[in-house]
């Protein structure tokens, strides 16, 4: 009895293969008209994935059922059921859902190379069509932003994927002591080698007064190497060179020197390869052992400022702190990553029943009255209005009621576009004394490193670099991985392995790994499809855009 | 029975070595104890090693206000609990047959059960079966698939054909039947054998994750490593993100270090409570006395 | 059947030896009865666990053809491409791919050769204590390093060998010249990974040696003792044959298991200084085959895992059985 039910399982299974496609080509002459959103239509059933994060207070509920996603049910166009997924290990229940054909209908997710795998598979449906047919407020968005449709369709042209366009703000940074630079009688480095000095007096001369020789420049872990790296144009291993893409074997070799160099000369920790996530590095930094840090952040207020430079101000007396533009290397001046102004998130499963109902409920999260109820609660229990701004009554009770159960029903949100003067650090934390505080760090740095006349230091975001098919992918992590520990090797092994040695056997390693394949499709990939893809050029337009944006809403409203 | 010299040095260095590597066992707990009442500006200033520092006990309310903690144990201990019954149960049921001479295939059912120790269909073709028995989201399909461990139930295989054969023989002789045998004599017999197991059982499904991720849908009914789980890598996710490529328009779900150990220790303490009562089921000499008579 | 037999008895004889033969038959039928209704009970009881085997383990194993085809969600199971030994090439034909096999198999065999005598060993120092309450104690303060994740562990030993501000670095500036990389060269590496691998398991691996330990007849040892033996040589005549079919059993599965190096443990502890040896299956799946869904692959590769692994276990068990200590 068991095994019949298997084999019925199994049987089952195999035939959603073949239905999916017969099913796709159907739904579209088989649509009818439903864009009036008439009383009389009964709402149709989808299911919409949501991560849990293991946040959500017993008294509330849980993630997939709680007071917002009764109202989302009550007021949207259709009844959702909302699956969990879980955020450790997101990978694992997704493959499954999707191997045993009971996918969500509407899948939320930022990582491209998931949603790129899925897709490779053709798991997911188009949504050209649907959007055509069926949506209002996306389509517009859609209209409005060509962006958002050259990232989101695949090679086939059709479009895959529903995004967001972000209020583009700098990713990443540096921090430098500044007081040690006083003491030292030294100016912020300018260019790589004025650099380099800045390091050596750092990690030589004593800056934090206390008679020993207990401190260092930089780290060479997490987020500093990468900042590190950026300033030489040397995190992505492409460069366009007439016109073409190739490897870059130069900005390697340069940066290479200059961190080996450092590692030499004890100018850095040297157990950094031990710190994978950055957490040592921090530790030095906030304990006032190292003079120059590079963070990644999400929001500079909360995570720079109140996460890191109060910490240092706290245990070293005397700390000061400044934003440091990337110093200008050989290769030239860069910034550091921006935040990625459109970003794919969400896909319509192949198997969705419903996908009418799963376009007009996206409208829906996109309607003004839904995002501001989902970001800042129920008017009057959560949060009232002052100067036209809302104001959140309750910090402790806003997180618990609304934004640890919303987070991640807002992932379609535009920021980018709706971003307005409520928005401003000075407004947003209007009831914190520290507010002007927070609005300097923020404009500070925004002007440090939101400066156009310098260059993107990778091709484009790495989130829209194209993938792979799927063994191509493995041998680029392969030859990659080879590569990388021939480099790191060579870093930390003193006189024993040279840069020179180190690069002859790097460019052996990929070779015979099989990189010239990887460099070929790759190749072909800038010469033929980079017209569908959005590289810096695009970055930059549009975080020009929205510094114009910014500084007219800041302007309005001395 | 008077010890020799020889034999006092032989237990005063034995305690010796024993207590250092209980030292460097316990520094673990200790730290994590000491982390989780600690203020966040300590722990990230590397500060807290043996004791806390800025005694704080909000990660204790905040595990136990702000997350379904306290749902999750209770999870915890039914899956737990009802597994280890389902498990030891099946064990007893299949190593008994199969310590037995007289048992028909016993060559043949024993490899074939070893076989599978090394060979293993994999995640999706088994979560397929599972789909298929119409086990989604109920705990059976965390119990059903795990029901035997090979590796324990060669064990109490081992112990089963340990017993003594006059043992055997007297209880033949006597009459007695498989299962009265079974029942009756090397049942209570085995009690260290099966305090083993149980304990081993236990732990297993008190640490259940992968399945509890895959199988069970409704987050109401998830267990203490999967919240836990859950709460530490959302700290991550920043990170985790930009490393395949994503750097933006997220917003980075703060775990404090201290609610993380928080979590850990609600998981790890009760394994430091079920042991010391399990242990007493390690009786020396349990065989002596029973083949008199 | 009777052969004319040129003897003057033969007649008796064999009617002698008919009469034997039956009563042997006889007997036998009835021990087979015997048999045959003594199994009764046990095939009963086996019904479960049967069951359990083939739904649970057999069946999903047919799950195993993937590792000739290309699999992907579309197609599912039983329709996607057949593709032959296609993966196995793709895996082997990768530089790094015989490095890799070769760091999984010297890892794991160090660990299962160097660490399996630890709790063993643990088990008997344990067994020798006099109090039972500090017995109990160090018994289980032993057995939780196992419960903490390697994250949480390779934390501590980064603290205890960091080159520069490593605390074993730090006690031995006197004696050193410089700091000691611990960390960064293959040999102690090696060694590292090897006994924190121990240290964490060998409270937990001793449970079982712990309970074998109690089914040894007491009076062993009194009359051991009697004959002047001494502390050692009772742990070797007594104590060891005493609990010998649980280390064989034990270290026969472990040698199915040889092909598992752990990939949390070397992930933690692994840099890029010591990939070349530190660089393993399980974590070259993980970079190549999980980001990438690369289901084929990795059951590729976890079937010739499996495949290593019987022929260790088969070769383990043929020469238990030599000393009649076979699991089968």
């Amino acid at each position: 009895m068991t095994k019949q039910r298997l084999v019925t399982g199994v049987l089952l299974f195999t035939m959603t293969g073949g239905v999916l496609l017969a099913g796709c080509s159907s739904k579209s002459d088989g649509a009818q008209s439903g864009t009036s959103g008439s009383n009389a239509e009964p709402k149709k059933d989808i299911s919409v994935s949501i991560y849990d994060r293991g946040n959500v207070s017993p008294d509330e509920g849980t993630i997939e059922n709680n007071r917002w996603t009764k109202w989302m049910n009550e007021n949207g166009p259709a009844n959702v059921k909302y699956v969990a997924i879980p955020r450790a290990k997101p990978e694992e229940k997704i493959n499954v859902l999707y191997a045993s054909g009971s996918a969500p209908d509407l899948l939320f997710e930022y990582s491209p190379k998931t949603k790129d795998t899925l897709q490779q598979q053709k798991q997911f449906m188009p949504i050209d069509e649907l959007i055509d047919k069926y949506s209002t407020e996306y389509k517009k968005v859609l209209q409005d932003n060509p962006a958002l449709k050259k990232a989101g369709s695949k090679s086939d042209g059709k479009l895959y994927y529903f995004g967001k366009i972000n209020w583009v703000e700098p990713n990443r940074g540096l921090l430098i002591r500044t007081d040690w630079l006083k003491k030292l009688g030294l100016s912020v480095p300018q260019t790589t080698d004025e650099l380099y000095n800045v390091l050596k007096a750092f990690a030589e001369q004593d800056p934090d007064g206390n008679g020993k020789k207990d401190t260092y420049g930089i780290s060479l872990s997490s987020n500093s190497n990468f900042s590190l790296k950026q300033m030489f144009g040397a995190t992505s291993k492409w460069v366009v060179k007439n016109n073409e893409l190739a490897l870059d074997w130069d900005r390697q070799k340069e940066y290479y020197t200059f961190a080996k160099r450092l590692y030499d000369e004890g100018l850095i920790d040297k157990d950094f390869t031990t710190d994978t996530n950055g957490a040592k590095a921090k530790q030095d930094f906030i304990t006032g052992k190292v003079g120059i840090y590079g963070f990644l952040t999400s929001d500079v207020v909360t995570d720079t400022l109140m996460g890191t430079i109060d910490p240092l101000k706290k245990n070293v007396s005397g700390a000061e702190v400044a934003f440091m533009p990337y110093p200008k290397s050989p290769f030239g001046a860069f910034v550091p990553t921006f935040k990625n102004p459109v970003q794919m998130v969400a896909a319509i499963s192949a198997t969705a029943k419903n996908p009418e109902a799963v376009v007009k409920y996206i409208d829906f999260s996109l309607k003004d009255t839904t995002t501001k109820a989902l970001d800042y609660g129920i008017e009057g229990t959560h949060y009232k209005m002052t100067d036209g701004c809302p104001e959140i009554m309750d910090a402790g009770k806003s997180k618990k009621q609304v934004a640890d159960l919303t987070l991640d029903m807002r992932m379609l949100e535009n920021i980018g576009i709706s971003y307005n003067k409520c928005d401003v650090p000075m407004v947003a934390f209007k009831s914190d004394p520290r507010k002007d505080e927070y609005q300097n760090t923020y404009d500070s740095f925004r002007s440090t490193y939101m400066t156009f006349d310098r260059g993107y230091p990778e091709l484009t975001h790495s989130e829209h670099m194209p993938t792979p098919p799927k063994d191509l992918n493995a041998v680029e992590t392969n030859a990659d991985k080879a590569v990388g520990d021939i480099w790191l090797k060579a870093t930390v092994s003193g006189s024993k392995y040279s840069i020179e040695q180190a690069m002859k056997d790097a460019q052996d390693a990929w070779s015979k790994a099989g990189g010239a394949q990887v460099e070929d499709w790759y190749k072909k990939w800038y010469e033929t499809d980079r017209s569908n893809s959005i590289l810096a050029d695009d970055i930059f337009d549009i975080a020009k855009k929205q510094n114009e944006q910014y500084k007219k809403i800041v302007q309005d409203m001395k | 029975m008077r010890a020799s010299l020889g034999e006092k040095w032989f237990y005063i260095i034995n305690n010796i070595v024993l207590a250092l590597l209980g030292l460097t066992c316990l520094f673990p707990l200790i730290n994590t104890i000491a982390i989780a009442f600690s203020d966040t500006a300590a722990i990230e200033a590397g500060r807290v090693s043996f004791y806390p520092i800025g005694w704080n006990t909000e990660a204790f309310t905040s595990l136990f206000t702000g997350t379904p903690i306290i749902g999750a144990f209770r999870n915890s201990v039914v899956i737990t609990v009802i597994g280890v019954v389902l498990s030891m149960a099946a064990t007893i049921m299949t190593a008994y047959p199969i310590s037995r001479r007289i048992f028909y295939g016993r060559r043949f059912f024993t490899l074939a059960m070893v076989f599978t120790i090394m060979f293993s269909g994999g995640l999706i073709p088994t979560y397929l079966v599972v789909k298929s028995l119409g086990l989604m989201n109920s705990y059976f399909a965390l119990w059903l698939p795990a029901l035997v461990s090979t590796y324990n139930m060669l064990v109490m295989r081992t112990f089963f054909e340990n017993i003594p054969s006059e043992i055997d023989d007297a209880s033949r002789i006597d009459g007695c039947s498989e299962l009265a045998y079974l029942l009756r004599i090397v049942l209570p017999l085995s009690l260290p054998v099966i305090a083993t197991l149980t304990l081993f059982y236990g732990v297993t499904y008190w640490n259940t994750f992968l399945p509890v991720l895959i199988y069970i849908q409704d987050t109401g009914r998830f267990n203490l490593t999967v919240l836990v789980q859950n709460m530490i890598q959302s700290q991550n996710l920043l990170q985790e993100l930009v490393n395949s490529g994503v750097t933006s328009g997220v917003q980075a779900n703060v775990v404090p270090e201290s609610l993380k150990a928080a979590g850990v220790l609600v998981i790890v303490l009760p394994m430091l409570a079920v042991y010391p009562f399990l242990q007493k089921f390690f009786v020396k000499g349990v065989m002596l006395g029973s083949v008199k008579g | 059947m009777a052969t004319v037999r040129t003897s003057g008895n033969s007649a008796v004889m064999t009617e002698e030896s008919a009469a034997a033969a039956e009563l042997q038959r006889r007997m036998r039928q009835a021990a087979r009865r015997r048999r045959w209704k003594a199994n009764i009970p046990l095939m009963l009881l086996f019904i479960p666990g049967l069951l359990y085997y083939v739904l649970f383990k057999y069946v999903p194993m047919g799950g195993l053809i993937i590792a000739f085809k290309d699999y992907n969600f579309f197609d599912g199971v039983l329709d996607s491409p057949w593709v032959g030994m296609q993966n196995f090439e793709t895996i082997f034909k990768q530089p790094q791919t015989l490095n890799i096999i070769r760091n999984t198999i010297v890892l794991s065999l160090l660990n299962v050769i160097v660490g399996f005598p630890f709790p063993i060993l643990l088990a008997i120092l344990l067994n020798e204590v006099r109090r039972t309450w500090y017995k109990r104690w160090i018994q289980t303060i032993v057995y939780l390093p196992h419960f903490f994740s390697w994250v949480i562990i390779g934390g501590f030993i980064f603290t205890l060998f960091a080159t520069e501000s490593g605390t074993i670095n730090q006690l031995l500036k006197g004696w050193l010249a410089e700091p000691f990389p611990f960390l960064f060269n293959p040999g102690s590496w090696i060694a590292i990974y090897v006994g924190s691998g121990i240290w964490k398991e060998m409270g937990f691996s001793a449970i079982i040696y712990l309970a074998a330990l109690t089914s040894i007849d007491p009076s062993l040892y009194e009359s051991a003792s009697l004959d002047g033996a001494n502390k050692l040589q009772q742990i070797r005549h007594v104590t060891l044959p005493g609990i010998s079919t649980t280390i064989v059993l034990l270290f026969i599965l472990a040698m199915g298991r040889v092909m598992e190096v752990g990939f949390d443990h070397v992930y933690v502890l692994q840099n890029a200084v010591v990939s070349n040896v530190a660089d393993v299956i399980s974590t070259y799946m993980y970079r190549v085959g999980l980001q990438g869904a690369q289901f084929s692959l990795t059951t590729a590769m976890g079937l010739f895992e499996s495949i290593v692994g019987l022929i260790l276990v088969l070769s383990a068990n043929a020469l238990a059985r030599r000393f009649d200590r076979g699991l089968w």
